[in-house]
């Protein structure tokens, strides 16, 4: 966090992100940047330098509006990218390895292997034409050594232990028998079922009532903890973050705004987008909201300026000059000119 | 019409006793009733919002669907400015609708993609009353304006615009007929965070200027406080408990009411009590039991739950079904009656 940024690795402060020097993270995401179509016909620049640390047993908030590119980070590390988008510079690794150029069938043991992933709609990571349990049976059976009986009676008691009950005659129904609470619990077990370092949670109970999505969240971290694997959780809701995940990112048109503590973040913000948020989802006035003026913005081309200036209250000219760095303050890191 | 102007003291809306049943026959044509609304009675008042919360399935679009008469009722009342509705024939009816329209929650599906926004506007604009062109076009711009557009942004097509300038102009198109009840079904929750303040904030505008009755359905608690007068939290087809906001808020007293503010997680207004948690989820099922319906997901819940629970008045009409509620409050970490 010193001074003049002698070695690159460090100018850019990632050393901040890791709360245990010396460990290998679990996710080590370092300047990302993802555009569609191609280097001469670029269209938009949707990711543009993400700077992201998952350390191991650690849960991480990642957080944004629709189009801040929270869900392409996850699809970028899962090496999941849709139709033409690509990767245009910076590094993922996981546990170390490098993820960006390897080959796709080491891609494919590391997804459903050392990270699962958990959709918004559980319907859409169980297959309906199998049954519940045949498929975590299955999963279980292709990443380890049980066969067929004891896969089957892994598969029940997973089901069980994510609060199913009667696991044993349920494992045998298929998706659409499920209620959507079900229906998640049992994408869990299917996400938990092959021992991931990773976890990663892509908006898992949006969908789902409040009462449901209190349930199902305290569910998925009591159950990564106890497996002493990493969350990285994937929300548009800041107050799900403040409650489940020990560290926050805040993402807004394709960057990272503020990312650290989740104590810190979302107690004593440093960027005004973070405190935008933070107003707009947990304050309540009488007979009134808090409502940030303008758009979110969608296409996102090469900026020369902070995403958010166009919105914040606290813009000035200084923040038309250059798009901010992302910059280690107190014990976190802001992109923002003011913070 | 002059009458029913002069008889504005009264409620815009009143609603008694309201039953709605879905009637679906199986493979072998045996017939399932399903009790969605089951004796609901609620009013709303000029320039007021009545807020009904709870989860998916509770019913609580079900009733503003029969209070509009988008689909019929199995009994009860509903009187619209004075007048008994339910009973008159949709064509008769037609003339009266205008002054009762909807803001949907996907704006996107409630306008025609094929055709400009100003045509949607425009058909608005006729239910008035025939008025020449020009006339229309004027009272289109009017409306964008109010809404705090740009008139020429009507000249798009709804995939041309955002959401939140879409559910903007979707409020415009539901005010051209000057009516006098609005039914706002999850108006924020296709929105971004960030955009949800500022329709909340415009729809509390034109409440306050256009002395609109608004029926509010809606998941995000947060939007019902900003928004609400009186609230009724809804439970498989039931009011479980009724009150002014401040009553539902500060001093909610039925399990159900608080294990959803519990799993809201807001920070304003700081409420009393233990926590609240609610185990499992709602089930059809639970639906045609004579007694408390929440016994299974509640953490209070004993025999005598299983016996029929009215709605009881606790303290100034605030209303709850649930005999502990009423009679012992403290023991369920409720402080005793105001």
């Amino acid at each position: 966090m010193s001074t003049s940024g002698v070695d690159t690795a460090v100018s850019n402060g990632t050393d901040l992100l890791t709360p245990h020097d010396g460990d290998v993270p679990v996710l080590d995401v370092v300047d990302l940047t993802v555009g569609f179509g191609s280097a001469a016909r670029r269209r938009s620049i949707p990711l543009q330098g993400i700077h992201l640390r998952v350390a191991a047993g650690e849960r991480m908030a990642l957080v944004g509006e629709s189009g801040s590119g929270k869900s392409l980070t996850a699809a970028a590390v899962l090496g999941l990218l849709p139709e033409g988008a690509e990767v245009i510079r910076g590094s993922i690794r996981l546990d170390g390895e490098e993820l960006i150029g390897a080959p796709e069938r080491r891609l494919r043991d590391l997804r459903g292997g050392r990270m699962a992933i958990m959709f918004q709609n559980p319907r859409a990571s169980l297959n309906p034409v199998l049954t519940v349990g045949g498929q975590i049976a299955e999963v279980i059976r292709v990443h380890g050594e049980a066969g067929r009986k004891e896969s089957w009676s892994q598969a029940v008691d997973l089901l069980a232990e994510m609060g199913i009950p009667d696991a044993g005659r349920r494992a045998k129904d298929y998706v659409h028998q499920y209620s959507g609470g079900m229906a998640q619990r049992a994408a869990l077990a299917m996400a938990l079922s092959c021992r991931p370092d990773l976890l990663i949670a892509d908006e898992p109970t949006t969908g789902l009532d409040a009462t449901l999505q209190q349930q199902v969240l305290e569910l998925v971290v009591e159950q990564v903890s106890s497996r002493h694997a990493s969350l990285l959780l994937i929300t548009h809701d800041i107050a799900v973050a403040r409650s489940h995940c020990e560290r926050t990112t805040v993402m807004y048109a394709g960057r990272v705004m503020e990312s650290g503590p989740t104590a810190s973040v979302t107690g004593d913000p440093r960027n005004p987008y973070t405190s935008a948020l933070l107003k707009a989802f947990v304050t309540v006035d009488q007979r009134r909201m808090y409502a940030i003026g303008g758009t979110v913005p969608t296409l996102i081309g090469e900026l020369g300026e902070c995403a958010f200036a166009d919105r914040c209250p606290l813009a000035g000219p200084e923040c038309l000059d250059g798009v901010p760095e992302l910059r280690p303050v107190a014990d976190r890191r802001v992109a923002c000119v003011k913070a | 019409m002059n009458q029913r102007n002069a008889s504005r003291g009264g409620p815009v809306v009143e609603v008694r006793e309201l039953l709605k049943d879905y009637v679906t026959r199986d493979a072998r044509l045996r017939q399932h009733v399903a009790r969605a609304v089951d004796g609901v009675s609620f009013e709303i008042h000029a320039g007021e919002t009545f807020a009904i919360v709870g989860e998916s399935g509770s019913g609580k679009t079900t009733v503003g669907r029969v209070l509009l008469k988008l689909t019929s009722a199995t009994d009860g009342t509903v009187t619209f400015r004075g007048d008994e509705i339910l009973d008159v024939p949709e064509r008769r009816f037609r003339p009266e609708r205008r002054h009762m329209q909807m803001v949907f929650q996907d704006p996107l599906a409630a306008f025609d993609p094929q055709t400009t926004i100003r045509s949607s506007l425009r058909e608005f604009t006729r239910l008035r009353g025939s008025r020449s062109r020009a006339e229309e076009d004027e009272a289109i711009v009017e409306a964008v304006r109010s809404v705090g557009l740009e008139p020429e942004i009507a000249g798009r097509r709804p995939s041309q615009v955002s959401g939140g300038q879409l559910q903007r102009l979707s409020i415009a198109r539901s005010l051209l007929p000057e009516p006098s009840l609005l039914f706002l079904d999850e108006p924020t929750s296709s929105l971004d965070v960030s955009i949800r303040g500022q329709i909340v904030n415009l729809l509390l505008d034109l409440q306050e200027s256009n002395e609109l009755a608004y029926l509010l359905v809606a998941h995000d608690l947060r939007v019902v406080y900003a928004m609400a007068h009186q609230v009724a939290v809804m439970y498989l087809g039931q009011f479980v408990e009724v009150g002014s906001r401040d009553q539902v808020y500060a001093n909610a007293r039925h399990p159900y009411t608080r294990g959803l503010l519990d799993a809201a997680e807001l920070d304003e207004p700081p409420r009393q009590g233990e926590p609240v948690r609610l185990v499992g989820e709602i089930s059809e099922e639970a639906a045609t039991k004579p007694g408390c319906r929440l016994t299974l997901r509640c953490p209070f819940a004993v025999e005598r739950c299983e016996e029929p629970q009215p709605l009881q008045e606790t303290t100034d009409g605030h209303l709850v079904r649930c005999w502990r509620a009423v009679e012992q409050p403290v023991e369920i970490g409720l402080p005793p009656g105001r």
